[in-house]
Order: structure tokens, then sequence, then C-alpha cells
């Protein structure tokens, strides 16, 4: 069969698992007898963006590798990188496989699968990576913490937002998969921890814009990885974990199929370099990737624990290799404080040599894995492996039987797990534990009879697509040769044409002069042909193109000195820009202080004119009012002193009568008092007269009481009721008393004209005193009021002025 | 006016086949010499004879001849004219309808020394358009079949390098003395070409007659079976066979040259085509070699001299 492998990278360039089991594939496909290609990247500067290399490797295959120059602006040019595609098309078109098994698209692109696929040709794809589920292809996020799918929604838009966040932080550098959040500066880590479990929008800093769009975006991708993913005709697992994480991503068709390696030169190490029989102490060594995911500083500080616990028992290597290098700068530096050995990068043939000087490899990853091809080397070469209790991990090291397991990231519990291997009859106990390896013959084998079996089920679609069936007899067989050939690779038409060609010569019967090798190519050649004019027009247009490229990179420099100094001399600009802004700011501030205190001053001038005016009318009608005032105190004053003539009038009347009224009074109280001397006497002779009355009527009762008694006794109760005895009618005191009633009558008559008199008197007295009273209060509330008008006009400013 | 056996070999289109016999019939009808049409069932089914009382009827002249197998245009040529009442045989496409009159003036250029007349095959019915005009140009060593310059002749009989098999009137016993078409070039294309060619190194004549006129619709059952990429890979094959045949001795050097030249260009260039091409009729190769044996009057040079017009480009 034609097969072709594709990978993203291919060693020596790349030497990570999937590159060196991509190599290790083709050579044992090439050994079963098969044809291989391989399809991969390379970073070669001499060679343009997309062009293509082929070289034969000495295993046998060819290795055709792309130039990629370029690498993605964006999440949806990282899934499919610009042109790739169409080159891997063009490819294809020469090669013409039997089936294509890609070991990776990452920094291909999905387009790849298409192009198979539109090719009819069957495709299988090893899932050696997340890929398929996860475009970070580890199912760790940009804080390498690992994807907690699907407790948190829109995991892979945050992620995207995430790395966004990173590429923000100054001087991060290469961060590669990710920069843990302690790392991380404050505020950066505290938007990183945002986006990926809180709000991205009220904690991550992002507009929720950017959020929808982001999510829309990773969705819409998402949607492609699955739709291209769906048109792979078989996918292969290496662990079962892997197949539950994969099976919600459109590969339709999955089945469990563990890694070979090669391990021809590994086994023998068992025996020859047996674990533990050195007599020394254990000796640890780590194999592999030195990526953040790969966990080498968790083994740095557990193997620093274990010798501060147990100083020299123990050695810790660490080889391997990763272009992240300011990581890599850094773990050594770490490897250095612990007393680690730091070896570096190792070339596969070199492996044999790396495991025989190590007693246990360390897998200390902080993510899933997969079916590390490490471990498999390692427990090949007979050396039990300690990993991470996680993923896939625990499907490849069987915990106290090849091996042990430690709690990932957790630099203690490692350190412990590797303290119990001090004792190496346990590390020889776990190397009697490993199980044979699969060989990478047995893999390829497993692989072969798959592309037949997919081959042979794809023929009818071949038939179909190249419409073979139910074609007229004397057509079929035209058209079947025709398919044949349009199915067979470039190169293998090309060298049987040649041999055609040389065949013909004979049968034709050209003279041997005629078919010699340097005749035809001078005859087909010398004149040039099609190829020599493309290459040479292309030669001059590279030569153009790069004529134009240095014209370009000429007028760019100038340009940019050109945007140099139009930039240094706009920062001038900006900065006198800037202060004359400033001093524009200021004369407006001041035109406007200006503007506002010149409208203060016209509002005060119209105020002052309104006032003026206010005034002037004030004061024409306080003049008025004064002049009204003035008359009105001229009338007061005249009332005044008509009021004063009067009171002084009435008080000379008043006292006139108060004169009279005192002569009178005294008069009265004259003739009172000798009225009341008179009444005293008349009382003193009333008294006398009752007395004499009182006697008399007591001697005429004693004798009416004896007359009485007398008639009673005489006459009795006949008499009693007709007689009315009034002691007031008797002659000679009732005229006296007569007269003290006139005479009282008399007294209380001129004392009630007296009381009238007096009451007059004061009447006309409140009176005169209320009118003056009242004249001038009025003229002392006009008076005052003027004043008053007269205070607040001069507390206006003109009247202050 | 002698009479016509019409041959059309047929893949079973009836539509098309009647539009053909319309024209075909009337013609008889019109010269009444006893033409007849033999039609040649080539769909190897049997589909054809189904629908014998449709196509054929009652009507006088028409023949249905079935074959067993399906076997392409020339093998079922070669059926109807074995099948063929008259010498003359007129061979015709189902996708060309004949103008009235075509016949006699083809029938009357086929001298004794004249292997085959074409009529005006108007490609689509477009009178500026006359595909049975051609030369045969030899250029860096290699045949290939060109239209010359200008318009065709509207009138009289001129040679040409060959007459289209779908469009040829001819004399079968001659056919047959030339061995008919070749099999080396089966399924299609260029038997036609060889076979005129054959007959001019023969020492035969092949003419183009303006004054019979058809159309060729190319509404051919092929197309539906075969893509234009298979069909031009045909084409290219058969003129390499062609070439492979034909070319003299002293052209073979540069021809060879050119399909170096040709091969390294395809291979470099990425025009696989050419490599297909290549490859397809280098599996004919022996087939190739034994068609050279045969004695003619005339080099391949010679008869690009006979063809009259600028048909000779020799480098």
């Amino acid at each position: 069969m034609r097969i072709c492998l594709v990978a993203h990278g291919f060693p020596p360039e790349e030497r990570t698992g999937v590159e060196t089991y991509t190599a290790a594939l083709a050579a044992a496909l090439v050994r079963a007898g098969h044809r291989v290609e391989v399809f991969s990247t390379t970073r070669a500067e001499q060679l343009g963006h997309l062009a293509l290399r082929r070289e034969v490797r000495a295993d046998g295959y060819g290795l055709t590798s792309v130039a990629i120059h370029e690498f993605p602006q964006n999440p949806a040019e990282a899934l499919d990188p610009p042109g790739v595609a169409a080159r891997f098309g063009e490819w294809l078109g020469r090669e013409r496989p039997d089936v294509v098994h890609f070991q990776h698209v990452i920094k291909l692109g999905l387009g790849l699968i298409e192009e198979a696929h539109a090719r009819a040709i069957p495709i299988v794809y090893t899932v050696h990576d997340f890929y398929p589920v996860c475009h970070r292809y580890t199912l760790l996020r940009p804080d390498l913490s690992i994807c907690p799918e699907p407790e948190v929604d829109d995991v892979c838009a945050r992620c995207d937002l995430g790395t966004a966040v990173l590429n923000a932080v100054p001087n991060i550098g290469d961060y590669q998969m990710g920069v843990a959040s302690e790392d991380l500066p404050g505020p950066y880590a505290a938007r990183l921890r945002g986006v990926l479990d809180g709000d991205p929008v009220a904690e991550g800093g992002f507009h929720e814009n950017d959020w929808d769009k982001a999510k829309a975006a990773r969705a819409a991708l998402d949607a492609r990885r699955a739709e291209v993913y769906a048109l792979v005709d078989l996918a292969l697992v290496p662990s079962h974990f892997m197949g539950d994480q994969v099976a919600r991503s459109g590969l339709q068709r999955i089945e469990y199929l563990p890694y070979g390696i090669p391990l021809s030169d590994l086994v023998p190490l068992a025996e020859q370099a047996s674990v533990g029989e050195h007599g020394g102490p254990l000796r640890i060594g780590y194999i592999g990737g030195l990526s953040k995911h790969k966990g080498i500083d968790v083994l740095l500080d557990a193997f620093g624990l274990l010798m501060r616990a147990h100083q020299a028992e123990a050695t810790l290597t660490v080889h391997g290799y990763s272009s992240d290098k300011p990581y890599v700068s850094q773990l050594a530096r770490r490897a250095g404080e612990v007393g680690a050995r730091w070896a570096g990068p190792y070339e596969r043939h070199e492996l044999p040599g790396v495991l025989a000087d190590l007693d246990v490899v360390v897998v200390p990853s902080t993510w899933y894995e997969n079916a590390p091809i490490a471990i498999r080397e390692a427990l090949a070469a007979g050396r039990p492996v300690v990993t991470s209790r996680l993923g896939a991990l625990s499907e490849s090291v069987a915990h106290d039987r090849d091996g042990l397991l430690f709690e990932p990231g957790d630099a203690e519990d490692l350190a412990r797990t590797l303290a119990t291997l001090l004792d190496l009859a346990e590390v020889r106990r776990l190397a009697a534990g490993i199980e044979p390896v699969i060989t990478m013959d047995t893999n390829a084998d497993s692989l072969a009879g798959r592309y037949q079996a997919l081959v042979d089920a794809n023929e009818e679609r071949v038939v179909e697509l190249e419409k073979l069936d139910g074609l007229p007899a004397s057509l079929a067989g035209f058209a079947q040769a025709v398919s044949s050939l349009e199915r067979a690779p470039q190169r293998e038409l090309f060298e049987h044409v040649v041999a055609g060609l040389g065949h013909l010569g004979r049968e034709l019967k050209l003279p041997e002069q005629a078919r010699r090798v340097d005749q035809l190519v001078l005859r087909a050649f010398a004149d040039g042909d099609e190829a020599q004019r493309s290459l040479r027009d292309a030669r001059h247009e590279v030569s153009w193109l790069r004529r134009s490229m240095e014209g370009f990179e000429d007028s760019r420099r100038s340009h940019a000195e050109y945007v140099k100094w139009s930039e240094a001399t706009l920062a001038d600009r900006d900065a006198t820009i800037q202060s004359l802004r400033a001093e524009l700011d200021d004369a407006r501030a001041g035109r406007a202080a200006l503007e506002e205190r010149a409208e203060w001053l016209e509002a005060g001038a119209k105020a002052h004119e309104t006032a003026r005016l206010a005034l002037e009318g004030d004061k024409t009608s306080l003049e008025e009012e004064a002049e009204w005032l003035r008359g009105m105190r001229a009338d007061l004053e005249a009332e005044r002193d008509w009021l004063k003539s009067e009171v002084e009038a009435r008080d000379t009347h008043i006292a006139g009568l108060q004169g009279e009224h005192q002569l009178e009074r005294d008069g009265l109280t004259k003739e009172v008092e000798e009225l009341s001397r008179e009444l005293e006497e008349l009382r003193a002779s009333y008294r006398e007269a009752q007395e004499r009355i009182e006697a008399k009527r007591a001697k005429r009762l004693a004798s009416e009481r004896a007359w009485a008694d007398l008639v009673g006794q005489l006459a009795g109760p006949l008499l009693a009721d007709t007689i009315e005895v009034d002691p007031e009618r008797e002659a000679g005191p009732g005229k006296a008393i007569d007269q003290v009633h006139a005479a009282r009558t008399k007294l209380t008559a001129v004392l009630e004209e007296l009381r009238w008199r007096a009451a007059e008197m004061e009447a006309a007295g409140d009176d005169a005193g209320a009118l003056f009273t009242r004249r001038i209060a009025g003229y002392a509330y006009r008076r005052s009021a003027l004043h008053a008008r007269l205070a607040a006009w001069q507390e206006r400013p003109e009247g202050r002025a | 006016m002698k009479p016509v056996s019409v041959v059309i070999p047929a893949l079973g289109d009836v539509p098309l086949l009647r539009r053909a016999m319309k024209s075909l019939l009337l013609e008889f009808e019109l010269r009444d010499v006893g033409d007849e049409l033999v039609l040649v069932d080539d769909t190897g089914t049997g589909a054809l004879d189904r629908e014998r009382a449709a196509l054929i009827g009652e009507r006088k002249g028409v023949r249905l001849v079935t074959r067993e197998t399906n076997g392409g245009f020339a093998a079922a040529l070669t059926t109807g004219i074995e099948a063929a009442h008259h010498d003359l045989v007129f061979s015709m496409n189902s996708d060309v309808v004949a103008r009235t009159g075509f016949l006699t003036p083809l029938t009357e250029a086929l001298g004794k020394d004249v292997f085959a007349v074409a009529p005006a095959a108007l490609l689509g019915g477009d009178a500026e358009t006359v595909e049975s005009y051609n030369r045969v140009r030899l250029a860096s060593g290699l045949l290939d079949v060109r239209m010359p310059p200008g318009p065709a002749p509207t009138s009289g009989c001129h040679p040409v390098a060959f007459a289209v098999g779908g469009t040829m009137l001819f004399d079968r016993r001659r056919f047959v003395e030339l061995g008919g078409f070749d099999p080396l070039f089966e399924p299609f294309y260029f038997e036609d070409v060889d076979l005129c060619w054959r007959a001019w190194r023969a020492g035969l004549r092949t003419l183009f007659c303006a004054d019979a006129v058809v159309e060729h619709h190319h509404k051919g059952t092929i197309g539906r079976y075969l893509s234009e990429g298979r069909r031009r890979a045909a084409v290219e094959r058969g003129e390499l066979l062609f070439n492979w045949k034909h070319l003299g001795a002293d052209d073979l050097a540069e021809h060879l040259a050119l399909l170096y030249r040709r091969t390294l260009d395809g291979y470099l260039t990425d025009r696989r085509d050419d490599l297909v091409w290549l490859s397809l009729a280098l599996a004919k190769l022996d087939e190739v070699t034994a068609g050279r044996d045969a004695k003619f009057v005339h080099s391949t040079r010679a008869v690009l001299a006979l063809v009259d017009g600028p048909g000779i480009d020799a480098d």
C-alpha cells in the first residue's frame, strides 16, 4: 500500500512523542513492505513560506516538509492556517496514497483532512492528545489548571479570553501553554481568575460584547472542528481514557489501539543494565519534553525534599528539550539548586545510553496525558516508572506492579513515593513486574491491517466517484486503465514512462546512436524545455521579487525613519499642541471668567441701571412721598399745633373745669361735709329720735301690748289681724327720716353728677389724647417708614455711593 | 446514383436516433435509389431491439442489427458494414443530422482513387465551424491534427488528411482491403485518422466534399459514460499511437526527444496528465510495433505533401 503519514513536526527539528512515534512508524511500515510518504512541517529559513521540500530518509520513506514561517493571527487561522491545506492537496495529487494517517493536524490545519476526503482517500487519525475536543489540545487552561468542563460554562471561550489576558502581560515572553496564576502580577492574576472561573465582564475586565463575540467565535470554530473530524474514517486512541474524552467530538468510529515503540535497542538493557544492580544510589531520571505541563518543576521540588531528607542517596538527571527557553532556563537553575543534573536534549539513538544510567523514570505530568512514549521506552528498558495518578497515566503504569503513582502536582507525595525506592530492592521488584511492551513492528502490522480494510471498503466509493460501474464493455477497460494511472503517484508514473520511452526507442527501431542517453538529453533539452523556461522565469521573477523586496525594504526603512522622524515631530507637536491647548484652555478659562465677569458687570450695570431707574423712580416716589410726608408732616404739625392748642385749650378748659369741679367738689365736699355733719347730726337726731321712738315705741308697744293684752284679753283674736303696725309711719321720727332720705337722694344725685363729670372729663381727655396719639402715631409711623426706606436705600450701593 | 448503406452504431439513445433517422429517411426518399439504414445495437443488452417497433416499425430500408456485446464505435461500424447490402457505406454517428442532398455529392466524389469522402460536418449546425476540414501537421517530431487556417471551402471536393469516422462515405471493399479500423485505437478516437492515413499511404485519397452537408450536434452517448478528462486521454493516447505507427524513421529521434521533454516537463510542472497519456500509449507499444511492419506506397512525409494546403510544417 501507499501510506501517507501526516505529523505537525518531525525529527530532528521536533523530537517530542508524536514526532518520534511517526518516524518510527514510517520506518516500521517500510520494513513491512509498504511505500510510505510523510508530510510534515519545517522551519527551515532558507525556504519560502509554504515551500515544499522532499527528502528520502535512510529508513526508506520519503519526507515532504512544508515550510511554515507565518503564524496564525487568530483562532480561526490556528484551526486552518492559510495556504497549508492547498499545498497538502497538491502534494496528495502527486503522491496519490491509498490511505492517509494523521498523527496530528495542529499547525497544519483541519483543511488537510478535507483535502484527503475530497480525493476519496481513506483517513485514519491517531488521537495523540485532546485536540478533537480542546483547541489547546491539553485540556489545560491558560493558568495551567485542568479544564473543569462541564462544571464551568463556555470553558473554551474563557480560555480564548484567558489567552488574551496573558498576551497583555508585559514581558511575559513565549509562555507556551500558559502561566500559573501565582507567577502573574496581581492585577493580571485577578483578571485571569475572573475570566476562567468568574464573570469575564465584571471580574475579567472584558466588555460584554467581547465576551459574547468570544463565545460565538469559539462555538463556530468548535463546530467546524467537529464537522471535519466527522470525515475521519477511523480514529485510533491509545488509551481508554482518551477514548472517553473524545467520544463527544465529531469522530465517528473510535477504536482502542495501544502504541508500539521501537525497542530493539532498549529491551537488552533490562538484562545488560538491570536496575538497582550497580551498587550506587538510586538514579532517578526524566526523559521527554520540558513543557510546563510535564511537571518537571514538581520533580525538581520533590528531589529537593528527598535530598534534604536522604542526602546523597539518590541522583536526578533531566533529559529533554523545549522551545520554551525561559522556562527551560528556570528549570535548569532549579535543577542546580536541588543538586539535579541537567542533561538537556538527546537524540533517539542516545536513548539506550540515557536509560542505562537510570533506575527509575519519573513522568510527573500535571495534565491528563494519553499514553506517553517515554513511559513505554522506560518500561521496555526494564525501568519502573513513577507517574502522576491522573488521566490516562494509570493505564500506562500499574501501581505497585511496574511502577508507582503519586498525587499530581504534589512534590511532597512524589518525594515520599521516591523515598520508597531508595531501597533498590523495591526498584528491582517493580522492574520484575514490567510486562513486554508492544513493538513498533507489531503496531505497524496492526495499523496496516486496518489500512487495508479501509482501502478495500473504500474501493466502492472510488468506483462510484470515478463512475467505473455500469460502463459499456468497450469503455470499461479503458476507463479502468485511466483510473489506475490516475491513482498512481506521479513519481511512479514518471519512472514508468521513462522506462517505457526507453523501450519505445528500441521497439521503434531507433538507431542505437539516437537512443544514447547523451544524445537523447541533448536533443530533448539542449534547446530548453518548459520546466527550464518556467524555472528561469521563476528565477527571474524571484530575482525581481527580491529586488522589489529590497526596494520595499529600503522604502520601508526610509519610511520607518520617516515615520520615526514624523513620530518625533508629532510628539513635539503634540507637546506643543498640549501646551497650546493648555494655554488655550487657560485663555478660554480666562475668557470665560472675563465673560462671566463681563456678564456679571453687565448684569450689575443693568441691575444698577434698573436700580438706578428704580431708585430714580424710588427717589421720585420717595421725593413725592417725602413731599407728601412733608406735607403730611406739615399737616400733622399743624394738626399737632392745633391739637396742642386744643389740648391746651382743653387742658385749660379741663383745668378750668377741674378748677370748677374742684371748687364745686370742694363746695360739694364742704357741702358733703356739711351734709355729712348734718347727716351725722341728723343721724344723731335720728338716733335720738329713734331712741325716743324706740322708747316711745317700746312704751307704746308696752302700752299696746298691755292694751292688746287687755284687748286681747278682752277682744282677743278678733282684732289682731286688722291692725298694721308700721313703725316708720309714726309722726316725729318719720319726717326726719324723709329728710334724711331726701338728703341722701340729693347727695347721691350730686355724687352721680360728679362722677359723670369726671367721666366726661376723662373721656374728653381720652379723645383728645387719642386723637393726638393717633395723629402722632400716624406721623410716627410715616416717619419710621420713611426712615426705614431711607435706611434701605442707604444700604444700596447707590445709596452708599 | 449508387445506393448507399448508412450505418449508425447506437448505444441506445432513441430520441437521438429518431432525429438522425428522420433526416436520413427523407434523403432516402428523395434519392429513391434503394438506400438503406443499418442501425447497429451496440448496447450489448439488446436495448434497441426492444425499441424495434418504435424505431423501425414497418419502414422499409431500415434494419436493426444487434451485437451480443458492446464493442465500441469501430466494432459496431464493422458489424454494420458486414451487414450492409450495398458497397457504398456511409458511417454515421447517432448525433449527426444530415441535410437534404448530402449523399449524392458524396457518392459522386468517391472515385476509384478515393478511399473516403467526408461531408462538411457543421459543429452544432454552425456553418462557420466545419469539423471535417482538416490537416495533419508534422512539427517538432509530432504529427498532430489541426484545422487549416481560413474558412473551409464551401463547394467542391478537396483533399483532407482524414474523414471523421462518424461522417464518412467509403467503399466497404476498400475498407476491408485496408484492414478496417485498427483495434489498437479502441475504444475510440484516431481510428479514423489512422485508417485514412493508411489509405493515403496506400495511394488512396480522402476528400472533403463541401457540397454534402451534415450537422454534428455532439450529444453522443460517450459523454454520458466518460468524463471530458477521459475522453481527452483517449485522444492524446490515440495521437501518440498514430505517431508511433506512422512517423518515419527520420522523425522518430526528434519525436522521442519530444517525448522525453514532455515527460520531464510533465513531472516537474505537475502536468501528470501528460504522464498518464504516455503511460496509456506505452501500454499498447507491442501492438504499435506490429502495425509499423505494414508496407505502404507512401511515407508519412510524402502523404503530408500529397494532402494539399498548409498541412506540412515539418522542421
